[in-house]
């Protein structure tokens, strides 16, 4: 199976499970393949044109994505 | 709630709950499994959530059942933190890497992925429970509050605290179980008739039937009910279980009709007769009873405790099927 994998600033790969738009913002559902790892990352464009990687500005963002997440998925 | 002034600690609401040794045995070894983590507020949430919503029991949970939970729980809340910013600035180029890998590798990441979502969905829900019912912590603080009132506090605003506290963990049901709270209201009201009777009247009218979760809710349920302010429809609820538990021990062959059991049933029945034509007077009040009349409401008490311990387990499955045709009436 083909997947796309990730490495992130603590230099670990992490598997793009999903893609979750939430209004009209692009966030990344990421899980790691070797250990039990988990984390969410939104993307955006940087001034230099880039895409990048950010945190989460809080909870209430997390979990509003994380539900729309397991929405999806629920019944897999 | 205006007069609640007085901020409570972390350690005031740990000892709030010191009663409560279940849910309190249950947080310690959760705070000992992951110490520093949890703060002792968040090790009660937790707690009760495992025995109340995932329905461990405490022994279950001390015995290292439920430990996979509480990994999964734990590693929710670091997953939480470490996708949060917390005014650090974390920025890495979006440069995804193709590669092939068994689908079994994507599976087992998606399938843990998904635990840590319901695990951590279903934390905020019990969280935004707690809150819509002003939160947890003002539960336990207007318990502690009501417990130290002088006498000679508004009886109102005692009457508002009363009625807060039931509603809330009628609805909530997280905290503790709403059996363990009428208990405490009980205890509290104790010497303060006025009190009591509406403590219980609330308590009574604020009891989600839906949340009566086992026999000891659905006895106390009844025993509140007797002894409530509305003797009259505690009475015919005691009749109708009574009844009911009965009429199925008959029918399924474990009481004969010959036996004195069910001589003893008819007396109860005949003694709540009695006493309901009291309340039928208008003798509203429990306390207000005459002794002969009080001692034929615990007559039915006493009744259907050995009603209980006669039928053992046939008596267990007549409550479950009694809570479901009440929750259907």
């Amino acid at each position: 199976m083909d997947l796309y994998t990730i490495k992130l600033e603590d230099n670990k790969n992490y598997i793009i499970m999903d893609t979750v738009i939430n209004n009209d913002n692009k966030y990344l559902i990421l899980s790691s393949s070797d250990e039990d790892n988990f984390t969410i990352r939104k993307v955006i464009v940087d001034s230099n044109n880039e895409e990048c990687l950010i945190k989460l500005d809080d909870e209430e963002e997390y979990t509003k994505i994380l539900s729309l997440f397991y929405k999806n998925h629920k019944e897999e | 709630m205006a007069k609640n002034t007085y901020v409570y600690t972390d350690a005031d609401v740990w000892n709030l709950f010191s009663n409560y040794d279940e849910t309190k045995e249950v947080a310690d070894y959760i705070m000992k499994k992951y110490p520093s983590f949890f703060s002792k507020k968040d090790a009660i949430m937790h707690a009760t959530r495992l025995l109340n919503d995932s329905n461990y029991t405490k022994q279950e949970v001390l015995s290292g059942n439920a430990d996979e939970t509480i990994d999964l729980i734990y590693k929710a809340e670091v997953y939480l933190a470490r996708s949060i910013r917390n005014n650090e600035e974390s920025k890495v180029p979006f440069k995804p890497i193709k590669q092939h890998k068994p689908i079994i590798t994507f599976k087992r990441a998606l399938t843990f992925g998904l635990a840590v979502a319901a695990v951590t969905i279903v934390g905020k829900e019990i969280k935004n429970a707690t809150k819509k019912n002003d939160e947890y912590v003002n539960i336990s603080q207007n318990i502690g509050m009501l417990t130290s009132l002088p006498d000679s506090e508004d009886y109102l605003y005692k009457r508002d605290i009363v009625a807060q506290n039931t509603y809330s963990l009628g609805n909530g049901n997280y905290v503790y179980n709403t059996n363990q709270m009428a208990l405490d209201i009980l205890e509290f009201s104790k010497g303060n008739n006025d009190l009591f009777s509406l403590a219980l009247y609330d308590t009574y009218y604020n009891m989600n039937y839906d949340k009566l979760r086992n026999i000891d809710d659905v006895f106390l349920a009844l025993k509140i009910n007797a002894a409530s302010e509305n003797v009259n429809e505690g009475l015919n609820n005691y009749n109708y279980f009574i009844e009911y538990v009965l009429n199925d021990a008959v029918n399924n062959g474990l009481v004969k009709k010959d036996s004195k059991e069910y001589q003893r049933l008819l007396n109860a029945v005949e003694s709540y007769k009695m006493a309901k034509l009291k309340v039928d007077a208008n003798v509203a009040v429990y306390n207000n009873l005459n002794d002969s009349d009080q001692l034929a409401i615990n007559d039915l008490v006493d009744f259907v405790g050995e009603l209980r311990s006669i039928l053992g387990d046939k008596y267990k499955e007549a409550i479950v099927t009694m809570v479901e045709e009440t929750k259907g009436r």
